[in-house]
């Protein structure tokens, strides 16, 4: 058995029928394209934000292109150094070790010189004493 | 329905669409007083309450009126207008939780419409006539809004199922199916409300026929 097809639009006709439309629905819609409306014309308009986009992004992209082109690292020291004495060169350049070698570098650095005997004890301090003599 | 087809030919609705391209508002005023009581019918019959339905053809032509630019006459602009009306209408539906209460209807106990509407009527079957509409009014109402809304769209305003499928954005076999789904629901829901026997023996067979 199935629902009968005319019961159910019969049903929905006459339930559609008992409902008004309302009148006032254009006034309500006409608002709000007003306000649309308002508000879009307060917005920058679309060629304008465009132009500004695109030229607040040409400009990065300059700043990042001249980043680029500035000189770092060997080179900076080349050019930087020119002209100069030769600097001293440290065996272990620590510009040139990973960052666990640098840690491991300088933790021996450390060791090392706690391993070695504070001045005083090594070479005390001559106070002159020792060599007057006393006239008897 | 006969009745509720906008009373306008097909060169004219084209010429109106193009005004409204071109941000004619007077244009856009008659294509919504054109469709205003369809559109208004349908998101009633599907969510059941009334400020629900005006707020649902405010926002149709809300969004027709922001994106009629794009319509490009490839469908109908009634099937565009009622794919718009029917995300609405079950978005709207779902965010409000629209109560199931029925409201009753002026004439509910009046014969109307049925096949044995010939005779006279007798007041116990009037009084049964209208057990049987609040029967189906009540399973109509409880469909969720998907069912519903195929369901309207067939019997309602009587278009095809190819016309409806546009208009969900579905294959027509997947309408037809839903169809067949609502119809079973419907009548579960029937049966599951029929406890008086003595409403069984007739409602039930009036109601659960197909006419002859």
């Amino acid at each position: 058995m199935q629902t009968a097809d005319y019961a159910v639009r019969d049903e929905l006709r006459r339930e559609a029928a008992s409902v008004r439309v309302p009148e006032d629905m254009w006034r309500n819609i006409s608002q709000r394209l007003d306000a649309e409306l308002a508000a879009a014309d307060q917005r920058p308009n679309l060629v304008r934000r465009f132009q500004s986009a695109s030229g607040l992004a040409l400009v990065a992209a300059a700043g990042i292109f001249g980043l680029m082109l500035l000189p770092v690292g060997q080179r900076a020291d080349q050019l930087t150094t020119q002209g100069q004495p030769a600097p001293y060169v440290n065996p272990v350049d620590e510009r040139d070790l990973s960052a666990r070698a640098y840690m491991k570098y300088r933790r021996e650095l450390i060791r090392q010189q706690a391993d070695q005997p504070p001045i005083h004890e090594t070479a005390p301090v001559a106070t002159g004493f020792a060599n007057i003599s006393v006239p008897n | 329905m006969a009745e509720l087809q906008p009373a306008l030919s097909p060169e004219a609705e084209c010429d109106l669409i193009e005004r409204c391209q071109s941000g004619d508002r007077a244009a856009f005023e008659a294509l919504f007083q054109l469709y205003r009581d369809d559109v208004f019918r349908f998101s009633f019959l599907v969510a059941r309450d009334a400020s629900v339905a005006q707020d649902v053809v405010q926002e149709t032509f809300l969004k027709v009126f922001r994106s009629i630019g794009k319509f490009q006459f490839r469908s109908s602009f009634k099937s565009w207008l009622y794919r718009i009306a029917v995300n609405e209408s079950i978005t709207m539906f779902r965010r409000r939780k629209v109560k199931e209460d029925l409201a009753p209807f002026p004439d509910a106990a009046q014969p109307h419409n049925s096949p044995g509407a010939g005779h006279e009527w007798q007041p116990e079957e009037a009084v049964l006539e209208g057990e049987e509409r609040q029967l189906l009014r009540r399973a109509i109402g409880q469909l969720d809004p998907v069912h519903r809304t195929v369901v309207v769209l067939k019997y309602f305003h009587e278009f095809s199922d190819t016309e409806i499928a546009l208009m969900i954005g579905c294959p027509p076999g997947t309408v037809k199916s839903r169809l067949h789904r609502a119809r079973e629901l419907l009548r579960h829901s029937m049966v599951r409300q029929m406890g008086r026997p003595d409403l069984m023996a007739l409602s039930y067979a009036r109601l659960t026929s197909n006419p002859v």
